[in-house]
């Protein structure tokens, strides 16, 4: 009777502690709670609970514990100053699954918010820690060091490297070939933070042989997989030309198009931005890809996406162009240009109006066929517009300016640079006029035409300073014309006429 | 002396006969220098012009010579030239066909062949196309899969709802709302509740009663743990499931030693012939057998004497490398999960 009181007694205090504990773990939940419980001094009470003897108090403490270190980076930092670390660390490697999974779960969520946590967490010895969870057995505890140990490295190359010295690739490798989808996807997303840094850590994870099992993911049903999946393999392939050759070297090319068409955004964005920072490399890494037929699907995924998605696809076509002039014949052979102006007429956001400036002059620069591609599809008003308009960012101006030029230099076909003389301001009507007196003096139909489209008339309203380029090329084009035709669209020819018919004297 | 008489006196008759003479004389004298004169200057007229006109035949036989050679000479020339100037054409013409064949080739092969360029177009033209067939067809596929799920999504929320409100159903008597008599034929979700098929109402069971035996650890708390955790069939399965180590884990600890032992044992087995080996360098010192090598048969004993002298010095244990195992695995089926989670 006695020993069934005694025993009361301590069952009743395990169930309050364990009660509290759930408590404050439920009501972490909630962001308006948060600073209620910080004012109650949580952090000093859960701390104890840290080192309970009932491990389910531990680890409900552990919980709550994180997620209030995931609210803020407040109380990720008053974690650290609590030296709760390294507790947590020392007993990751001592204790259960469970509780090796709530721990890793409050590591992630102090490392989570600024590289001065995260060092301090890898300052705490938690990265030798995380790794050896990355030997357990269960998958829960590996998600949860994976995340962790991707929270860490993702803040800066130094962090980075200080998982890889860790010895965490390797392991995280072999993570991307368990089972578990959500143990993949994690593994996926922390391979690509360490990659994204600099071209010697994306070379430790190529050299782990990360690539392979990658690409093996590409058309795995699950989107979030396959957006992590996606975005490891661009981080890879944005340093250099080898790392980006290692990656199509694993010959995801004609499959990885079918994910420009999937139901989630950000699997076609990352697509689409890996296929970007493969093409951005040489003209052969871009020839592969337009070979095989990469460019329609980039040109049909940007006609079918809005807004920041679209981005990667322009930019894609911009590269590819800017390469050689057949890679950028193609990409007007793949009705680019057709989806470069609809983006250019349809967004709003300069920074995606920019690029798609910059695609279009980067397509436009070559020879006078591509740039009449370009004229044709009506987009030159269109930059014109955006390099006028006052209220526009300064980079989207350079731009459109920088285009506008490149493709007026190689432009021949007169028609489209007709209203250009109409509406140009006087530097990009230097070039406008320059283009007239290129092709008017061996071109006797265009003469003929320029003179009845009010051209030539436009021509002598210009006000050009001696000397100047626009001068001389107004010089050539008067030269083309007879002088008295010249004279006649000259802008004081009537009161002229009107002077000499005062002065004309009547003779019988 | 008469003829000198004889003349002195005809002296002077002779005289004027010698006057006259002379007169006479020297008329004629005049007659004939003039003649004389004439006949000179026709002679010498004569011949010097016969001369001149031999020079002049001379000349114009030189001249005509000359001119010949000359004109042979501007001919070689001329000819000369021409030749030189065909030749000139012929190779020019012909340099013309070689570089034009050849700049033909060098541009099409290495700057831009126009041909090549504008089948390599249409040839993408063609891949774009199939690729963007490819990617409608996986996209249509998409949608339709999407649909598909939406609409078994659709049908099991009516299916649940129709659990619920199985009360709704119309009976013989007394129309349900589904059934109303108003409507010319019963509502989709009448039809649901009628083949749907239920569930049996599940009996609770009833805890089992604690017993008065206190356990040796504190009181299980909870069946399930609180938190976000595996359910309790989950875990049990986890524990259970057999072990699927990574190929690194899967291989023996000591499978580098095997395999060099069972080489060795190959080895031995199939060699060729049991002629020692001869070096070459120490050819003074033939290798010295033992005396038990010397018999063919006692070979094998040779081997067990080895052996069995090495286990005289040394222990059974093979030396263990530094590099330490995975714990893990030692502590598998022993120390991984606490007991007292499951029962």
């Amino acid at each position: 009777m006695s020993q069934r009181h005694t025993l009361q007694v301590f069952e009743q205090y395990q169930k309050s502690r364990l009660t509290f504990v759930q408590a404050v773990a439920d009501l972490a939940t909630r962001p308006q709670n948060i600073e209620t419980l910080q004012n109650a001094g949580v952090m000093a009470l859960l701390r104890p609970l840290l080192l309970d003897v009932v491990p389910s108090v531990q680890q409900t403490a552990a919980l709550a514990l994180g997620r209030l270190a995931n609210f803020s980076d407040h109380l990720a930092e008053s974690v650290v100053r609590g030296d709760i670390l390294p507790q947590l660390v020392y007993s990751l490697a001592e204790q259960n699954r469970f509780y090796k999974k709530a721990a890793a779960f409050v590591l992630r969520a102090v490392a989570k918010h600024s590289p001065q946590l995260a060092q301090s967490v890898i300052d705490c010895g938690a990265l030798d820690a995380l790794v050896v969870c990355l030997e357990e057995f269960d998958p829960s505890v590996k998600e949860a060091a994976t995340w962790a140990l991707g929270y860490i490295a993702r803040h800066n190359a130094e962090l980075s490297q200080h998982v890889v010295d860790a010895g965490g690739v390797p392991l995280l490798v072999l993570c991307l070939q368990e089972p578990e989808i959500a143990l993949k996807r994690v593994a996926a997303s922390a391979l690509s933070d360490i990659a994204k840094h600099s071209p010697e850590l994306a070379q430790t994870v190529v050299d782990a042989g990360a690539i392979a099992h990658l690409a093996q993911m590409i058309l795995n049903p699950d989107a979030q997989l396959k957006r992590q999946v996606f975005s490891a393999l661009s981080q890879i392939a944005k340093h250099s030309v080898d790392l980006a050759e290692m990656v199509v070297e694993a010959e995801i090319f004609p499959a990885a198009f079918a994910c420009l068409n999937d139901p989630d955004e950000y699997v076609k964005k990352n697509c689409a931005t890996l296929i970007r920072e493969i093409v951005k490399h040489t003209p052969e890494l871009a020839q592969m890809i337009v070979n095989a037929g990469g460019v329609a699907a980039i040109v049909d995924y940007v006609g079918s996406t809005r807004g920041n998605v679209r981005l990667p696809g322009i930019m894609m076509l911009g590269y590819t162009a800017a390469h050689t002039e057949s890679l950028a014949m193609a990409v007007i052979v793949s009705k680019g240009i057709n989806q470069l102006s609809i983006a250019l007429n349809e967004e709003t956001e300069d920074h995606i109006l920019a690029a798609t400036a910059w695609a279009l002059g980067q397509i436009g620069r070559h020879t006078p066929e591509h740039a009449k591609a370009v004229a044709v599809a009506n987009v030159l008003p269109k930059l014109l517009q955006l390099y006028m308009k006052t209220n526009m960012s300064e980079d989207l101006q350079t731009k459109a300016k920088k285009s506008l030029k490149n493709i007026l230099q190689k432009c021949v076909y007169l028609p489209v640079l007709e209203p250009l003389l109409h509406e140009a301001s006087p530097n990009i009507l230097k070039h406008v006029v320059a283009q007239f007196s290129k092709v008017l003096p061996h071109d006797p139909k265009a003469r003929r035409l320029f003179v009845t489209s009010g051209g030539l008339k436009k021509i002598q309203e210009i006000k050009a300073e001696e000397g100047s380029p626009l001068a001389e090329s107004i010089n050539t084009i008067n030269s083309c014309f007879p002088e008295e035709v010249v004279k006649y669209y000259s802008p004081g020819y009537a009161d002229e006429l009107l002077d000499r018919v005062e002065q004309h004297n009547y003779k019988a | 002396m008469a003829a000198f008489i004889e003349l002195r006196r005809d002296a002077d008759d002779i005289l004027s006969q010698l006057e006259h003479l002379a007169k006479e004389a020297e008329r004629a004298r005049e007659d004939e220098n003039k003649a004389s004169l004439k006949i000179q200057s026709v002679w010498r007229g004569h011949r010097v012009r016969s001369y001149i006109r031999l020079l002049n035949r001379y000349a114009t036989v030189i001249q005509a010579f000359w001119r010949v050679f000359k004109a042979k000479r501007i001919y070689r020339q001329k000819l000369k030239e021409h030749v030189i100037h065909t030749r000139l054409k012929y190779y020019d013409d012909n340099a013309t066909k070689i570089q034009k064949v050849w700049r033909g080739y060098y541009v099409r092969k290495y700057i831009s062949d126009y041909y090549s360029r504008k089948k390599y177009f249409n040839v993408l033209e063609q891949k774009n196309e199939q690729v963007r067939l490819e990617l409608h067809e996986y996209r249509e596929y998409l949608d339709q899969k999407g649909l598909e799920l939406r609409r078994m999504k659709n049908i099991q929320k009516l299916e649940e709802e129709a659990k619920r409100t199985h009360y709704l159903m119309s009976t013989k008597t007394c129309s349900g709302v589904y059934n109303s008599k108003f409507l010319h034929a019963p509502k989709e979700m009448e039809i649901i509740l009628r083949n749907i098929k239920y569930d049996i109402p599940k009996l609770r069971q009833r805890k089992e009663q604690q017993t008065d035996v206190p356990p040796k650890l504190l009181p299980p708390l909870n069946p399930k743990p609180q938190g976000p955790f595996r359910t309790a069939d989950e875990v049990r399965y986890q524990r259970y499931r057999p072990l699927k180590p990574s190929l690194r884990c899967e291989s023996d600890y000591y499978s580098v030693e095997k395999m060099r032992e069972e080489l060795k044992l190959q080895e031995w087995t199939e060699r060729v012939h049991d002629e020692t080996f001869k070096s070459s360098i120490n050819r003074e010192k033939p290798y010295q057998r033992l005396m038990a090598g010397t018999d063919v048969f006692s070979e094998q004993k040779l081997c067990f004497r080895g052996a069995t002298d090495r286990q005289r010095w040394t222990t059974e244990k093979d030396f263990r490398t530094l590099v330490h195992g995975i714990p893990e695995f030692d502590k598998f089926q022993t120390t991984y999960v606490q007991p007292h989670y499951y029962f």
